[in-house]
Formats: C-alpha cells, sequence, structure tokens
C-alpha cells in the first residue's frame, strides 16, 4: 500500500494543550503537569486511510508568544494546521484570529481545523458553540470539541485534517 | 565509513573548544545527501552511526521532512538560509540509558555563495544549556500568567456574588417591611379600638388577629429560605421523609392562605382525590414547596384573578401529581428555563416584590424528596408548576 508523509503543525495559546494532544494521539496517554514548550518537539504516527497510509509528522509548537519569523520557519512545509484553543479561557480563540491573519500574510495555504480543547472541563467552560460557530467562520475553519485527557475528538481532529488534504488534492 | 569524516584540524578544534559550545556541521549534495561531516558530527547527531556518506539528510534529521521545498530555494539561491530553532530531540542519556529532552539549533545554508547549486552546509548546535534556562523562565512567565487570569475570573465571580447579595438584602428586607407594616396598622387599630370605652366587637378584633397572623407566617416562610439557602449552599440541606398523604398538605396550605386571597379579592380553589396520595416525604418541607408555589403565584395574579391546586395520582405511573396553575400574566418561553436559578427574576418579575430565592428552594427541596418539577407557561395564558413525586406503594405504606 502506498505511503505518504504530511507536515503537521500545532498552532496554539500557550497551555491551551498542544503537547497533550499530541502525547495522546501518539503515546497513547495523558499527563495533568504543565511544562511549556521550548521551540519544537516533532512526534509521528501513521495512520490508515482508505487506500493508503499517511505518515504524519506532527510539529509541536512553542504557543503564547507573539508569532515571529522563528515559528515562519517552522511552518515551511506545512500541509496541516491543528489551531488549539482552551475552552475554559475565551482569549485564546483571538490567539487563534492572530495566527490565520499571519498565515495569510506570509501566504500558506495549509488545510486548517480547531480543536476546542479541554472540553472534559465542564464547570469551567467559558466558551459556547455559538462563539466557535463565529471563529470558524472568521478563520474558515472547521472547529470540534477535543479533551487530551479524556481523548474525546482527538483522531477525529487529525482525520479530519487527513480529509481535508484529500479533498485539497482531488 | 570514516573517509566521510574531514580531518580534525587544529584551528577547527580549537574553534570549538573555544566557543564550549557543541556544534559540528556535514556538507550535502544537491540531493541533500550527507558527502562530508566535521570530526565530531557523530558525537552530535548519530552516536551510533558509521558510514554516513551518501545518506539523505532527512533520514538522520526527519525534522527536515517536508522542507524540501525550502532546501530547494537554498540550492537555487532564492533564499539565504533556514534556521530551525531549539528543536527537541530525545536522546539517550549515557550513563544510565535513560532518555533525556536536548534542545538544537539547526541551520542550512549554500556551501558556495557564489555557486549554491553545489551543495548546502548543514549546521548542528546543542543549544540545552540556553533552552533550559529559557524553559524555566517561560514556565514561570506561563504560570504567572495564568494565575493572574484565575484571579480575574476569581475576582470577577466576587463581584457578581457581591452584587447579587446586596441585591438580596435590599429585596429581602422590602419584602419583609410589607408584612411588618400590615402588622404595625393593625395593632395600632386594635389599640385604638381599645381606647375606646366602647365595648368591643370580638369578630373585629378577631378578623384583625388573623390578618396579622397571615403576615407573620408569611415572614416566617421568608426567613426559612433565608436559612434553607444557607442549608443548601453548605450542601447541609436534609430531607426526613416519612409515609405521608399530600391531601393533607394541600388542605393545610389552602386553609392557611384562604384569607390572604380574600383580603386580596383574589381566588384559591383546591382539588384533591377521595383516595389518599401518600408519598415518602417531610410533611413540613412539602407544605413548604406548596407555600412558595401559591404565594409565587398570588404576588403575579391581579385583583379578582384565581390560583387553583390539583392534586391527583397517576397509579400507572406510580406518581402523585401536584399541580399549581394561575391565571396571571404568564412567562415567556425564553425565560421558562432560568426559573429554577439562584436569584432569578424575570425580566417582568423586576415589578414584583421577591429574593428570587422561592423558586430555587423549591427546586431543592423535591430533588431532596426524588421528585421532578417543571413550569408550564404561555404569555396572556396562565402558569402552572408540576410537581411528580413517587408514589408509596401500599406494603411501603404500611411497613
Amino acid at each position: 500500500m502506498k505511503t505518504v508523509q504530511r507536515k503537521i503543525c500545532l498552532l496554539g495559546d500557550f497551555s491551551v494543550g498542544k503537547t497533550s494532544l499530541v502525547r495522546q494521539f501518539v503515546e497513547g496517554r495523558f499527563d495533568d503537569r504543565y511544562l511549556s514548550t521550548i521551540g519544537v518537539k516533532i512526534s509521528r504516527r501513521q495512520i490508515s486511510r482508505p487506500d493508503y497510509l499517511l505518515n504524519l509528522l506532527i510539529w509541536d509548537l512553542a504557543g503564547g508568544d507573539d508569532y515571529d519569523d522563528v515559528t515562519s520557519g517552522y511552518l515551511r512545509g506545512a500541509a496541516g494546521i491543528l489551531m488549539v484553543c482552551d475552552l475554559t479561557r475565551p482569549l485564546t480563540l483571538h490567539t487563534l484570529r492572530k495566527y490565520r491573519k499571519q498565515l495569510d500574510e506570509i501566504k500558506l495555504d495549509p488545510v486548517v481545523v480547531i480543536a476546542a480543547n479541554k472540553v472534559d472541563l465542564v464547570a469551567e467552560r467559558a466558551v459556547d458553540d455559538s462563539l466557535l460557530e463565529e471563529l470558524s467562520q472568521q478563520i474558515n475553519a472547521p472547529y470540534l470539541l477535543s479533551s487530551a485527557k479524556t481523548g474525546e475528538g482527538v483522531a477525529a481532529a487529525f482525520d479530519q485534517i487527513a480529509g481535508l488534504l484529500e479533498k485539497k488534492k482531488s | 565509513m570514516k573517509d566521510s569524516k574531514l580531518p580534525p584540524n587544529l584551528i577547527e578544534k580549537r574553534v570549538v573548544e573555544h566557543l564550549g559550545t557543541r556544534f559540528a556541521y556535514a556538507l550535502l549534495d544537491p540531493q541533500f545527501k550527507i558527502k562530508s561531516t566535521s570530526f565530531n558530527f557523530n558525537e552530535l547527531a548519530a552516536p551510533e552511526g558509521e558510514g554516513l556518506q551518501g545518506m539523505p539528510l532527512a533520514d538522520l534529521f526527519p525534522e527536515l521532512i517536508g522542507l524540501e521545498e525550502s532546501m530547494g530555494e537554498l540550492l537555487s539561491g532564492d533564499l539565504e538560509a533556514l534556521n530551525l530553532d531549539a528543536v527537541n530531540r530525545l536522546v539517550q542519556n549515557g550513563s544510565e540509558g535513560e532518555e533525556v529532552v536536548q534542545y538544537f539549533n539547526f541551520t542550512l545554508f549554500p556551501a558556495d555563495r557564489r555557486r549554491p547549486g553545489e551543495g548546502l552546509i548543514f549546521l548542528i548546535e546543542e543549544v540545552s544549556d540556553q533552552a533550559n534556562l529559557r524553559q524555566d523562565l517561560v514556565q514561570e512567565r506561563n504560570q504567572l500568567r495564568l494565575t493572574q487570569g484565575e484571579l480575574a475570573r476569581a475576582n470577577r465571580e466576587l463581584q457578581r456574588l457581591d452584587q447579587i447579595k446586596t441585591l438580596f438584602l435590599s429585596m429581602a428586607a422590602h419584602d419583609m417591611r410589607t408584612p411588618l407594616s400590615v402588622i404595625s396598622g393593625y395593632i395600632e387599630l386594635i389599640q385604638d379600638m381599645i381606647r375606646d370605652d366602647e365595648p368591643q366587637d370580638k369578630s373585629l378584633i378577631n378578623r384583625d388577629l388573623t390578618i396579622m397572623q397571615d403576615q407573620v407566617h408569611w415572614l416566617n416562610r421568608l426567613i426559612l429560605n433565608v436559612l434553607d439557602l444557607n442549608l443548601i449552599e453548605n450542601e447541609l440541606l436534609v430531607v426526613d421523609r416519612q409515609p405521608f398523604d399530600m391531601r393533607l398538605a394541600v388542605e393545610q396550605v389552602a386553609r392557611s392562605t384562604q384569607n390572604m386571597f380574600k383580603n386580596a379579592r383574589q381566588h384559591l380553589s383546591y382539588h384533591v382525590p377521595t383516595a389518599d396520595v401518600f408519598v415518602l416525604a417531610e410533611s413540613d418541607r412539602i407544605k413548604q414547596v406548596l407555600f412558595n408555589l401559591v404565594g409565587n403565584s398570588f404576588k403575579f395574579i391581579s385583583r379578582g384573578g384565581r390560583v387553583h391546586i390539583d392534586l391527583r395520582s397517576d397509579i400507572d405511573r406510580q406518581k402523585a401529581i401536584l399541580a399549581i396553575e394561575d391565571d396571571g400574566p404568564g412567562i415567556d418561553k425564553a425565560y421558562q428555563k432560568h426559573l429554577f436559578k439562584l436569584h432569578y427574576r424575570t425580566p417582568e418579575s423586576n415589578e414584583v416584590q421577591g429574593t428570587g430565592l422561592g423558586l430555587y428552594i423549591v427546586k431543592k427541596l423535591v430533588d431532596q424528596h426524588e421528585g421532578t418539577i417543571w413550569v408550564e407557561s404561555e404569555v396572556g395564558q396562565g402558569t402552572r408548576f408540576v410537581i411528580e413525586l413517587p408514589l408509596l406503594s401500599n406494603l411501603q405504606k404500611v411497613s
């Protein structure tokens, strides 16, 4: 069966759970401790698609600092981007709008999916579906609810990116 | 293949020693395969690697997969350099064999600026010390930002609660003043009657005392609600459930509030079935629920308005069904789902006295009795609150 490699980057504010999402997706585990990522951490996972195998090279980028030239360097060659926000911190949605604007400025056109993370923290949720729909329209990307802790929506997010990549190719 | 390494000349070694950093480099051909490496390349990039010559660089550094286009731009001279800063790599710790994270900067640039198509130089530098310091700083900064965010949220919540508390106190004080003024008025009336030397009409005095008693009950219920709120918020509200015939509660509450309705030129009616309606409940709490719901309807109906209490059993579903219906103004659908929230007041209800406690407490009490409560209402069509409680079986009644 044919194997295809694609680079996928994770973008989002600090502490939204990017590293935890990757860890859940690649290693199937969750760690409650928060450890800021510096630079970039690259992981791999293969997923099966109907006609081929897809090797995902997942770039977990540091979040929180203003987007700069260094981040642009990391994004080179990215086929897809998983933008991550935190359902308990409404300001993290705003950060994604900035990322979208900056992607447009450097003329990158990867497929984009939004993961609205920490859906397991029901009592602390501060972002409702209408805000997510608004964000989804503004940055022209579908969204789904995810939890790196429970695994909800994690594989689905990467599957959705794979599906969009196929759609874009055809 | 050791011949792929450049001979370690003295200058190169001195430069590495002088800078005190760990860096190495490889020369790549136009297909990005390794042509040769610095003497220390293996130490940094491929501890167990032998025969690197001819190996695609991306086999050794998968971090470069996806960057082929940019590397092509380097070869064509369209790009001066490509940097990847602080790339995290898991590296075996020599002595213990455990994996540790090390940080590296990668840089790619043309080997010959005048003839970029000849090949590229790949420079790798270990920057773990700086990156670890940066990590400490970023970690502290981010933790601080998270704490600031939590404090700001807590502060907003405290302000909201403070506003509710102030509003609640003002509403409670207002609610309590009304029955107190009524009582005070009737006391003065009775005092005037007593001052007159003429013989008094006992029935008149009795009527006034009854009105005063109603107002005292009203005040008492207000205070009970405030006390219950305290119990609920501290999760101390418990009910002592015993077999109890709901008909008694309906009859007693109807009797106790009848005068209140009569004096306001309003009407209260009730219907109970001939057969008993036994539930497992604390009788005083069920009466409290009824007082709150009847009192609520009383506040919203106009002069001449009606409130009806209906009790029946649904034997098939084993439920006691208690409904309190009125011909008041009704409640907009948009507000209905919020009615049982603490301190919730519909915009229309702001013109009517109330603390926003009654329905919240009613819901909590019904929950404690394993029952359900809901509201059916249409604007202009009146309102109906319905409570369902599990019926007691005959066997349970006996036991």
